[in-house]
């Protein structure tokens, strides 16, 4: 492992306990209220049956009907595990390169004898790896408490989420690495990683209610990962790989203009 | 082995609005002390950092080490160490972090030699970056530089913020650095930084290098305020001195700028009652200034 590679993740060890903290327990509560939610099961129907249909298309189309995968799905794969795993992944992508930039510490990086390219690539497998690795976190917890609470979804249905869960997250980062280190400002990384993320969703949710926005919206990563769907019928395989091929993309040509552009 | 360890031609960063270095022309021997001297803003910061290759120029070539900066090969830093003019570290280490953290990536380090430096400088390893004051931060900077094995130094502004009895410790390092046959470019805007241990110094101005010399040459062209109270007015003529110029006398107080020896100054002075005299560093303003008035003097 490069110097650069252990520091990186060596800075991370305290933030890490608490993301998997935070993680675990929204698999914990999540999970574990299940056999609560599923015994007020008749009144909760009524209410989905009630609700009004925008406020359906926000929360995804699998949660009308009234099932384990899609409330259980909803949260962990839906919008707060959404909100939180797309938070890392902006957080950490924006801060590989310009972070450094920003606190002016990496001057002391790129005089050393090693490449540019070779910091950037430093960065970004430390920021996917350790998003990957809150993944495992929530699935692994997942697949251990599923039996404990009697949830049956498909171990193949999980991964499946589980994986579509973390390109989504990945591509959103990348882009946030690829602004900072096209430009060095972090909080331009920030901004468009986590704007274009909420935008997009937002079309998505306004899809499904306006016809004219249809075709946009089939185009944001949200409409071919809906948390609410992932885990009774798993993701289809198509969009996961032009997504992940647009995170290869999006890094590239972040390393890219980092290596070409002056630093200051 | 080369002889120069830093050549430029024509070497230019345009920034715009008669910003940035240009047309600079520069050659460095290998084993020489280089006082690199300008104001600030006077782009000293640009060259180095395209020399480092973080900016890369406009136009113009450069050699370090005999690579180009840009396309060499980034292996070659390892003969080079850096002290950056903003040096920020990163705020939640210790200093003892930071220094063997850059050690690693400048692949190898004398852990002894770093313990050594600390004690000479009065530096505390095991204080966290964020707790330490400028001064501070500016000795983790020197003892990360001078404990790796290099060829090239490269200081931007070493010693801003030292007090000034570690400014004669950073001296006597620059000295032993040069006795072992290490080159060293040293940037400062303040010539007394410069004059005890370079060789050669450039000035630079408004991104254009006005002059290369010798630090005899420079300290011969320079003048000096002197400042002496006498116990009767002071004099307002020196006849039969050269290079003495009276600036200002009110009553027992006198003003003059003496430039070239003050030898000959002082053997006059001697033959008055002098109550107290204090003398004022050279002005490196005044001498740019003599620079630009004579465009004969100009390289």
């Amino acid at each position: 492992m490069t110097a650069v590679l252990r520091r990186t993740l060596a800075v991370e060890r305290q933030p890490l306990i608490g993301w998997t903290a935070g993680i675990a327990l929204l698999v914990l509560v999540t999970a574990g209220s299940w056999p609560a939610v599923r015994d007020s099961g008749a009144q909760l129907d009524a209410v989905m049956e009630n609700m009004p249909a925008a406020l359906t298309a926000f929360l995804g189309e699998g949660i009308a009907s009234f099932s384990a995968a899609g409330i259980v799905g909803s949260r962990l794969f839906g919008s707060i595990g959404l909100a939180v795993f797309i938070a890392f992944g902006v957080s950490r992508g924006s801060r590989a390169v310009a972070g450094e930039e920003a606190a002016g510490t990496l001057e002391l990086l790129v005089t050393q004898p090693i490449s540019r390219t070779s910091i950037a690539v430093d960065k970004v497998v430390a920021a996917l790896g350790t998003l990957a690795g809150l993944v495992v976190v929530q699935q692994v917890l997942l697949l251990v408490m599923m039996p404990l609470v009697g949830l049956d979804f498909a171990v193949g249905n999980v991964v499946a989420a589980s994986i579509g869960l973390y390109v989504v997250s990945a591509v959103f980062g990348m882009l946030a690495f690829a602004i900072g280190a096209a430009t060095g400002n972090r909080q331009l990384a920030v901004g468009v990683g986590a704007g274009v993320a909420g935008g997009m969703f937002l079309l998505n949710g306004l899809g499904a209610l306006i016809e004219e926005l249809r075709p946009l919206a089939d185009l944001t990563p949200f409409h071919h990962f809906d948390g609410t769907l992932v885990l009774s019928r798993g993701v289809a395989v198509v969009p996961m790989l032009v997504m992940a091929a647009l995170t290869v993309l999006l890094t590239a040509a972040g390393i890219l203009i980092f290596d070409r552009r002056d630093l200051s | 082995m080369d002889t120069v360890a830093i050549r430029t031609e024509g070497l230019t960063k345009d920034y715009g609005q008669g910003r940035g270095v240009f047309d600079l022309d520069l050659s460095i021997r290998t084993g020489e002390v280089f006082g690199y001297l300008g104001p600030n803003g006077a782009g000293k910061s640009t060259t180095i950092r395209m020399l480092l290759d973080m900016v890369r120029p406009t136009s113009g070539r450069a050699e370090v080490l005999g690579q180009d900066p840009r396309a060499g090969d980034p292996g070659v830093r390892r003969r080079i160490s850096y002290i950056p003019g903003e040096l920020a570290l990163w705020a939640g280490w210790s200093a003892r972090e930071v220094i063997a953290y850059l050690g690693r990536l400048h692949g190898g380090q004398d852990r002894a030699r770093v313990q050594d430096l600390a004690q000479r400088f009065g530096l505390d390893l095991d204080r966290v970056v964020a707790d330490l004051s400028k001064g501070n931060k500016q000795k983790v900077g020197l003892v990360s530089a001078f404990s790796v094995d290099s060829d090239l130094l490269i200081l931007d502004e070493p010693t801003s913020g030292l007090d000034p009895l570690l400014q004669v410790e950073f001296v006597h390092l620059v000295r032993e650095a040069a006795a072992a046959g290490r080159t060293v470019l040293l940037s400062s805007h303040v010539l007394s930084e410069v004059q005890h241990v370079a060789d050669r110094v450039g000035i630079i101005r408004g991104g254009h290098l006005v002059a290369v010399l010798g630090v005899a040459d420079l300290q011969a062209q320079s003048s000096q305020t002197i400042e002496i109270v006498f116990a009767h007015d002071a004099p307002t003529v020196w006849p039969g001195l050269e290079g003495v110029e009276v600036a200002l006398t009110d009553g027992p107080l006198g003003r003059y700028a003496v430039t070239g020896s003050v030898d000959a100054f002082l053997k006059a002075l001697a033959r008055h009652t002098v109550v107290s005299l204090r003398t004022h560093d050279a002005d490196l303003e005044q001498i740019f200034l003599g620079y630009y008035a004579d465009p004969g003097a100009v390289r």
